[in-house]
């Protein structure tokens, strides 16, 4: 149990009748970078507010380094790092202020990471806060979650409003980052591009429901497209076991389907009668093959 | 600890050297025996020797102290960190003519009274001893950033001393007498604390060895972490909206001290505009509790910030943030007591009740609002909270305009959220005015079960997402 930095049981959420979050159940292991994908209103902010304890479970229960979500220790909060999709920056203060009062709230606090983080990524942090652009202060949130180094770090959309540069340059810190291996990223974000270059496992949120986790790579093996070309005329209502999505126009055919193993392709060429390729798809093709 | 106990026990108490010669020093200037040898020429001796032990490392060194002090980044980050220290180095300036002026007095008891210092004598005493402390302070902080620019200024200074008593004996003791001449230390700290407090950044002495300059660090990050403030300031300024509770304070003096000057210049025109002032003016400090109520609104949204980095739980962040908002309400109380103080002895016009159930009534409101605001660990809705609340003020203080009367008075402030409408529309049902102590007893019945239900809620409901412009 003490292994699970993350662990989730039946977790669910609902407000004024509607259930937000359904059933959710994980165990993750120190360690892994996880990215959050889900539609707007799919659950993700609602799932970090419960994971962190800002909001209580309807039913089921969760835990962040073996201690229960509602009643999280100073210790355990010690180690976890948060940056919430709207900032929550003191706009009267500079951002050397906001840093200056967050570290005075963490022993460990590491002046010479956020010096040098600040300037790579350009963070004025001489100007007041509520002069700074949205991106600048996401940047800044960054920081005031990153400097006492946590273990488990939490984003829930923290690249939203970076431009494309900066964006890059997070992603590598956040990359630098999760490259030892002992430290837990969970990453939500809209940009799912993003989440396919640092994440090595994936959940993917539907109305409140986890519809799919598991690594990244057994998820792009799971969920491919298939394009299928014949000498004849292929039937109109012709669909695929486990299949998401599909468009049959004359002799060609494409299909995306989950639950795809290599097994599959033999049977299929010969049920068809035709030419059968498999594609890998990219994670953003999965994510709406999934939503549609 | 005070940024002036800081920069005392930098000044006075790091080294253990330095202590020893402090203790040295101080025991031989106030030493009851000094008052034996006075008159003869041992006490003088003591006199030196004492000062010598006890100002010698000061004057050599504290200028590049304080310079070091001031470099530090807890005093950056610190609320009026520079003001504070200005002010500690003028303190300490003063302490050290204090202790002159202590061991005068003890040498004096020894003395024929004939040869004991009248009062002037010891306010010129005084004003030498701060001029001094002043010229030394202020000069070797400049001169800091260099032990050879360090060395001119003691050059100059014993220099500039032998030259006067050689050549203007008297002259000085003479000026420091002079009912102005306090003036002069004064425009110095003016002048310089102009440049101090304006100057973008200032840097520590290079010169001072590792092992001081990690003594000095340890003073100025005493009682502090890595950042320079403790937790409790850390957080408190965070629920503040990063500021303070003195600095709130001190703007709300000086907004409402300006508009009570102006209105009490009015009061004089005449009888009818002294009645109108007084109303106006009593009427208006029953925006205390209403002051109060968006205050803590806004803190109470921002708590949900704190969760994770303060480590502390529900319950321990609700203590907290009713702590900071009691000793928020407790400070605009003591201001607007203030001013009702002035209104009350210096207007002809006045509420019927007591004083005592005035400053309750300021008092009362304000501590029900905290914890009302409390139970909604949502913090209130921005948009509509502040109409309601200012429009209910509004119509108890068109009542009180009305008809003057101190029951209207009494319950526009007790009541100036919740129980005031139901006395009003009350009063006319039942017909019967009731006493002001009974809703004093009731505020602070509502304050109690406020406060119990806002524990229950922060255990069971949400800390909510808050849109970034409100946090702020």
């Amino acid at each position: 149990m003490s292994d699970s930095v993350i662990r989730a049981q039946s977790l669910t959420r609902s407000i004024g009748g509607r259930t937000v979050l359904r059933d959710f159940t994980v165990d993750v292991p120190a360690g892994q970078v996880i990215g959050l994908v889900g539609k707007n209103g799919a659950g993700k902010s609602t799932l970090f507010d419960l994971l962190l304890g800002f909001a209580l479970p309807t039913s089921g229960q969760s835990s962040v380094f073996g201690v229960d979500s509602k009643a999280l220790t100073a210790a355990a909060k010690a180690r976890i790092g948060f940056v919430p999709q709207s900032d929550e920056l003191v706009g009267l203060l500079t951002g050397t202020q906001q840093l200056g009062l967050i570290a005075s709230l963490h022993p460990g606090w590491d002046p010479s990471l956020i010096d040098r983080l600040s300037r790579e990524w350009e963070v004025p942090l001489d100007r007041r806060i509520n002069t700074l652009s949205g991106g600048e202060r996401q940047k800044l949130s960054t920081l005031c979650a990153l400097g006492h180094k946590p273990d488990l770090l939490v984003l829930d959309e923290p690249a939203a409003s970076l431009d494309p540069v900066a964006r890059r340059r997070f992603m590598q810190e956040i990359l630098a980052i999760a490259g030892d291996f002992t430290r837990t990223l969970l990453y939500a974000s809209h940009i799912v591009g993003d989440l396919e270059r640092v994440a090595s496992h994936i959940w993917v949120l539907r109305q409140g429901s986890l519809v799919w986790q598991g690594e990244l790579d057994q998820l792009k093996e799971s969920i491919v497209r298939v394009h299928v070309r014949a000498d004849h005329d292929l039937d109109r209502n012709l669909r695929l076991p486990n299949q998401l999505q599909g468009r049959v126009q004359g002799r060609t055919a494409d299909f995306t389907v989950s639950d795809w193993t290599d097994a599959q392709l033999a049977p299929l060429r010969a049920d068809l009668n035709a030419q059968v390729e498999v594609e890998p798809l990219e994670l953003e093709e999965i994510f709406l093959a999934l939503h549609a | 600890m005070s940024t002036w106990l800081r920069l005392l026990k930098l000044t006075f108490w790091m080294w253990p050297l330095q202590r020893v010669v402090t203790v040295l020093g101080l025991g031989v200037l106030m030493f009851p025996g000094a008052t034996l040898l006075a008159g003869t020429s041992y006490g003088y001796d003591m006199l030196a020797f004492g000062s010598l032990a006890a100002f010698g490392m000061p004057a050599l060194f504290g200028g590049a102290f304080w310079r070091a002090l001031s470099a530090a980044r807890t005093v950056q980050l610190a609320p009026a960190g520079r003001l504070r220290l200005l002010l500690a180095a003028a303190g300490v300036a003063v302490t050290i003519a204090l202790v002159w002026i202590a061991w005068q007095w003890l040498f004096d008891l020894g003395v024929a009274p004939r040869f004991r210092l009248d009062l002037v004598g010891y306010r010129g005493l005084f004003v030498g001893v701060i001029a001094t402390a002043t010229w030394w302070g202020l000069a070797s902080f400049i001169a800091s950033r260099s032990p050879l620019a360090m060395l001119l200024v003691l050059i100059l200074t014993f220099s500039s001393a032998w030259l006067w008593d050689r050549y203007a004996t008297g002259v000085l003791p003479q000026l420091w007498r002079q009912p102005w001449s306090i003036a002069l230390p004064l425009t110095l700290w003016a002048t310089f604390g102009t440049w101090y407090l304006r100057d973008r950044r200032i840097r520590s002495p290079g010169w001072l060895l590792p092992g001081s300059q990690s003594v000095i660090a340890t003073v100025a990050m005493a009682e502090t972490d890595s950042s320079g403030l403790s937790r409790r300031v850390a957080l408190e300024r965070l629920l503040l909206g990063g500021t303070s509770v003195l600095r709130m304070l001190a703007q709300w003096l000086l907004v409402g001290g300006l508009l009570l000057a102006i209105l009490l210049l009015l009061a004089r025109q005449g009888e009818q505009e002294s009645r109108s002032v007084a109303h106006i003016s009593f009427a208006a400090l029953i925006l205390c509790p209403v002051i109060v109520a968006a205050l803590a609104a806004g803190v109470i949204r921002r708590a949900r910030a704190l969760w994770l980095p303060s480590g502390l739980s529900r319950t321990e962040l609700l203590a907290h943030t009713e702590a900071v908002l009691l000793k928020l309400t407790a400070g605009l109380w003591l201001l607007f007591g203030a001013f009702l103080l002035v209104l009350w002895y210096t207007q002809p016009w006045r509420p019927g009740l007591t004083l005592i159930e005035a400053l309750l009534a300021l008092l009362l409101p304000s501590v029900l609002l905290v914890t009302h605001s409390l139970t909604r660990p949502h913090g209130w809705d921005y948009y509509w909270s502040w109409p309601i609340v200012l429009l209910l003020c509004l119509f108890n203080c068109w009542q009180l305009l009305i008809t003057w009367d101190p029951q209207a008075w009494f319950d526009a402030g007790a009541t100036s959220y919740l129980l005031s409408s139901i006395v009003t529309l009350s009063d006319p049902l039942i017909g019967v005015e009731p006493h002001p102590w009974v809703w004093a007893v009731l505020a602070g019945v509502a304050t109690i079960g406020f406060h119990v239900l806002a524990r229950r809620r922060w255990l069971a409901e949400d800390l909510p997402r808050v849109p970034a412009q409100a946090a702020s």
